[in-house]
């Protein structure tokens, strides 16, 4: 079983991986020039939150192993 | 200057790829990991490669190892593209004689500035596919 501190900074890195990707995409101040149409918009947004659903997925399954002692 | 994007989150790879197209570059590549960017880097030469560091199977950071331990690919200029948290993969990455790298979440501007500061400029217009 790895350290508390070990643990803390990989959720840590895997807590910024998955947020900081997203934040890319809707923090882009001219996002709807990278998208010519509402629907290519929405297919994105669509994308975007699969994966970070996945992400958080993941995250949670790893605090659930950590704290049943796996 | 052909540039190869590896992400394996199709959504970064498009996002990066339309900074590049409105920063003036027009030949691109993609690559979901670092096996098929690194078959890819072996079926066709690559002027830069910009890769995430976080991947599922091959990690960036392997990815650049890999390359640079390959005699034909050793030189390809790398840019990584990393999270805050990524500090000890930042180090790891200088080690592995990486080009430069950038914190996400960033803007267009940052990623051109960067291009810019590693000498990588998009080709003049009208100069051809092989301007630049």
């Amino acid at each position: 079983m790895q350290s508390e501190k070990q643990f803390v900074q990989h959720l840590r890195s895997r807590f910024l991986d998955a947020v900081n990707n997203h934040l890319t995409q809707i923090q882009m101040p001219d996002l709807g020039e990278y998208y010519e149409t509402k629907e290519s918009l929405l297919e994105m947004l669509s994308e975007e939150a699969l994966y970070l659903q996945q992400k958080r997925d993941i995250i949670l399954s790893e605090i659930n192993a950590y704290l049943s002692g796996a | 200057m052909n540039i190869l994007i590896v992400d394996d989150q199709s959504t970064m790879r498009t996002l990066i790829r339309g900074m590049l197209e409105k920063s003036g570059f027009a030949s691109l590549d993609e690559a979901d990991d670092g096996d098929v960017a690194l078959n890819k880097m072996k079926q066709q030469a690559y002027d830069l490669v910009i890769s995430d560091v976080h991947m599922p199977r091959m990690s960036g950071l392997e990815f650049l190892k890999q390359a640079r331990g390959t005699e034909a690919l050793s030189r390809v200029p790398f840019l990584m593209v990393t999270t805050e948290s990524s500090k000890s993969a930042v180090l790891e990455a200088i080690k592995l004689k990486v080009n430069g790298y950038i914190v996400k979440p960033f803007a267009p501007e940052t990623l051109r500035e960067k291009l810019s500061k590693m000498g990588i400029a998009p080709p003049e217009p009208g100069g051809g596919p092989e301007g630049g």
